[in-house]
């Protein structure tokens, strides 16, 4: 269900793009189907704008280079959760030079793991009375390529998904987790997929 | 619990590479952004153009909720500037 959630959720060939949360699907939780890395930073190398002090990299930068090593270790995979308590997501927003009005990341709500199913729902809601507008995701650092609207260009076939945010609190200060799901689920989010909704532009 | 139509989640991209739900998102033309980005600086609101797929444009709705569309938008008053023909003869010289 998480390919299904990533495949559905970033759907290429629609606007706005479609939530795979298909009617009448069962819910279902994910907490151990996921292949995952765990990276350390050290918080005190950054301003509280996400530069680092010693030369002005960006956090954001620096998760690229997270994301291109957890690749080479997994080569067949590219990472599309990103784990990392308040503080770094904060960071990371300020590092991206966020609209002070986006919320980095979405709440774990289901235990320590991402749960495709439960997750964007609760915190979908929790967005609709927040103050803040919730960032789900960000551009992978494997998203490299532009059409003229300055949009990714990915290959419908390919394992390349934005970055999902989840902040889990439990998580100390120095370290961030990247994470894919594992292909136990691949089967199911074929299912998923056929069944997703297809939307029309009406403008 | 069933998630029903409403309740789905749509993700659009920002043009900083950010993916919001798309319900924060009011999609305009091109003309809608070119008057809206009139309205905007008239009244010193932050209005934030955001270039979706296929060339459509949108912003986020509560920048749009803040600009006051019902002010008439007044045409840039320019000064009139009286140019006064200088006098090439004139020096200090001939006025002292």
């Amino acid at each position: 269900m998480l390919f299904a959630y990533h495949r559905g959720i970033f759907s290429q060939t629609a606007v706005p793009l479609s939530y795979n949360n298909i009617e009448g699907h069962p819910k279902q939780t994910n907490m151990e189907k996921e292949l995952s890395e765990t990276y350390h930073y050290n918080p005190a190398d950054f301003d509280n704008q996400g530069r680092r002090l010693s030369d002005g990299k960006t956090l954001r930068e620096l998760i690229k280079d997270f994301e291109w090593a957890f690749h080479d270790i997994h080569t067949t995979e590219y990472a599309t959760i990103f784990y990392a308590n308040s503080h770094t997501m904060t960071l990371l927003a300020k590092s991206r030079d966020a609209a002070s009005f986006l919320l980095y990341g979405m709440e774990l709500t289901q235990g320590s793991s991402f749960d495709a199913g439960e997750d964007p729902r609760i915190n979908h809601e929790m967005d609709k009375h927040s103050e803040h507008i919730y960032v789900y995701a960000i551009d992978s650092a494997f998203m490299t390529e532009f059409d003229e609207n300055g949009h990714p260009i990915i290959e419908e076939d390919s394992d390349i998904y934005p970055l999902t945010l989840l902040i889990d609190d439990k998580m100390p200060n120095d370290s961030i987790r990247l994470a894919v799901p594992t292909s136990d689920d691949a089967e199911e989010a074929e299912q998923i997929i056929i069944n997703s909704p297809q939307y029309v532009h009406v403008v | 619990m069933n998630a029903t139509q409403d309740d789905k989640l749509h993700l659009i991209r920002n043009d900083n590479g950010e993916w919001i739900s798309d319900e924060y998102a009011v999609f305009i033309s091109r003309l809608e952004a070119t008057v809206l980005r009139v309205y905007a600086t008239k009244q010193g609101k932050p209005l934030l153009i955001q270039h979706g797929r296929d060339g459509l444009l949108w912003c986020y709705k509560h920048e749009l909720e803040a600009i006051d569309l019902s002010q008439q938008v007044t045409k840039t008053k320019y000064r009139n500037l009286k140019v006064k023909k200088s006098d090439p003869t004139y020096s200090k010289e001939n006025n002292d």
